[in-house]
């Protein structure tokens, strides 16, 4: 009897908890989504209006890029270029660091030569290493030889991000690839082509995906490189939602629907690899 | 036949490998410039790089926004880190407890982790703004006095603490969970067949077997706060009155306000000294940690 009733507080406690757990969790996206809906009249009222009519309005303004007409001044965001931008430099820097990284992480989980374990660890390294020191030196260099503000410039200063990452996570993929299966295939006369794509290439279909899933969202996330090494035509559109403050006012509701477009693909992707993330967000130490 | 073999694996793997070892010491090359011109007076306003020794180093000693701006970086990474640390942990205990729905909880919890940081400063941003933001408003609905949020010298730091804790809680929370749900079944029978209390399961059995994964928590998220930049830029630039001024965002401010390049170079070179010392120290504990559990 005592027991029980132990036992129940402690199973109330922790649904108490569990819900404030998930009111903080969620609470900020749904304000988000409500300020997305409003007039501008509406979001700016006080008290904070719970209830009230939606409108698609902010979505058009954002998604159709056209111009807000302010008492003042004209505000034009033309999110939908930055919104492009983004897809381009992401799709170009992923594609990229698969191209590479692949191959290298194959190579490191299956042969042993000097300086691997040195190689790997400078690739690490870039993970935990502040940004600006190599943004910095890349935007002095990039205005050198002329490719600043360009989409294959911003591709290649995005493998700081990437590269590490596909090298990582791919290795601990192959090296989960038991080595008696390519024993087996090689005394039945497969060659190493054949080996990589006959045995290990099926095996990690998923890891690929997950890994190019994940590093888009990483290179999607990314603010500062798209900051700085960006012309105002091949702007990302994570940077471009500064533009949203204006000298006239804060445009919140249009902010929160651009805020709400641009954090979808994040959020969709993710969803879809869960059992991935705790493998990703860690470079394969922690194997969910 | 043999040596053929060999020399021919080894030949693929350095073929398979030298794409990516180009476009590594292609990443190599800017560090390196980093460092070599935070030894100059390098200036894009003036246009001046002369070499000038240590003195952008000797210059940091005697900068008081430098000194401030460290301050900021360890007061804000401390705190972020107890804070995630701290909430992940209990996030792991509900979510792996069986209440009812646990699948769904588990999947809304994680998902502040995939926003994108400067998505989730402009969230918060709109939610504390001080006078319609609807924080203040549900705190006086409650009959507390609202605050300044991000525009308080004094409540600015706590509040980008907050929308980082907003951001990475999940991330603290969903290694914690992994790790439990990886936890060994034995010697928890054992202990509960000795009749041991479960504060005492949780200190001398879960903490231990718990450490690695612990670990790797804290070399991320304290990497990560170290060389933050991204959430307090987009939420208050730094300001007000440096109260947020990390050393990432001062050396920007170096670098695109005042264009002084080499003096942040020198303030990125510091931290990043920082950096990798500590995340050496961390990366050789977590291997430690992990071949005494598997070992032991």
């Amino acid at each position: 009897m005592e027991n029980n009733k132990k036992i129940s507080s402690t199973k109330l406690i922790s649904t108490v908890g569990l819900i404030i757990l998930m009111l903080w969790t969620a609470f900020p996206l749904y304000w988000v989504l409500n300020m997305s809906i409003q007039t501008p009249l509406d979001v700016i009222s006080y008290p904070p209006k719970f209830v009230f009519d939606a409108t698609l309005e902010n979505y058009s303004v954002v998604l159709l890029g056209r111009a807000w007409l302010g008492k003042y001044e004209t505000v034009q965001t033309d999110f939908p270029r930055y919104f492009l931008n983004s897809l381009i430099v992401c799709f170009g820097a992923v594609g990229l660091s698969m191209l590479v990284g692949v191959p290298a992480a194959y190579s490191l989980a299956r042969y042993n030569f000097r300086g691997k374990e040195n190689f790997a660890f400078t690739l690490l390294s870039f993970r935990f290493a502040p940004g600006l020191i190599v943004i910095l030196p890349l935007f002095v260099i990039f205005r050198r030889i002329g490719i600043y503000g360009t989409y294959h410039g911003m591709m290649l200063a995005y493998q700081l991000i990437t590269l590490p990452f596909a090298v990582w996570l791919m290795r601990g993929f192959f090296e989960d690839i038991p080595m008696e299966l390519e024993h087996a295939a090689r005394i039945d006369g497969y060659s190493w082509w054949g080996i990589f794509r006959k045995v290990d290439l099926p095996l990690v279909a998923p890891g690929i995906a997950a890994t190019a899933i994940l590093s888009f969202i990483f290179a999607w996330n990314e603010f500062l490189f798209g900051y700085i090494l960006s012309s105002d035509v091949t702007r990302p559109v994570t940077p471009s939602l500064m533009g949203f403050i204006s000298y006239e006012q804060v445009l919140w509701g249009q902010m929160a629907a651009a805020a709400i477009v641009t954090l979808l693909p994040s959020l969709v992707l993710a969803i879809f690899i869960q059992r991935y993330l705790v493998r990703g967000l860690t470079f394969g130490a922690v194997k969910g | 036949m043999e040596l053929r073999r060999s020399f021919w694996s080894r030949n693929i793997a350095l073929l398979l490998f030298l794409p990516a070892f180009l476009l590594t010491v292609g990443i190599l090359v800017p560090f390196g410039y980093s460092v070599v011109m935070s030894f100059t007076n390098f200036n894009l306003t003036t246009g001046t790089s002369d070499f000038i020794g240590i003195g952008n180093y000797l210059k940091l000693t005697r900068d008081p926004e430098f000194w401030n701006s460290l301050k900021v970086t360890l007061l804000f990474t401390v705190g972020a880190v107890i804070f995630e640390v701290g909430i992940g942990f209990i996030a792991a205990y509900l979510l792996n407890l069986g209440l009812l729905g646990q699948k769904i909880w588990r999947t809304l919890f994680l998902l502040p982790v995939m926003l994108p940081p400067t998505v989730a400063a402009i969230m918060w941003k709109l939610m504390m703004a001080p006078i319609q933001g609807v924080f203040n408003y549900l705190l006086q609905l409650v009959g507390f006095a609202g605050s300044e949020w991000l525009g308080g010298s004094s409540t600015a730091l706590l509040s980008v603490i907050l929308i980082d804790a907003y951001v990475f809680v999940p991330f603290a929370g969903m290694i914690f969970l992994a790790g439990v749900q990886n936890l060994p079944k034995e010697p928890y029978e054992a202990a509960a067949v000795d009749g041991v209390s479960n504060w005492f399961t949780f200190r001398k059995l879960t903490i231990p077997l718990l450490k690695p994964v612990i670990l790797i928590v804290l070399l991320f998220r304290i990497m990560d706060c170290l060389k933050h930049f991204d959430i307090i830029y987009a939420a208050t630039k730094g300001g007000p009155a440096s109260a947020t001024m990390t050393l990432s965002v001062q050396a920007y401010y170096h670098s695109f306000r005042w264009t002084n390049m080499g003096y942040a170079f020198a303030h990125l070179v510091v931290l990043w000294a920082i950096v990798y010392v500590l995340s050496y120290f961390l990366v050789g504990q977590w291997k430690k940690a992990v071949s005494e559990v598997h070992g032991g």
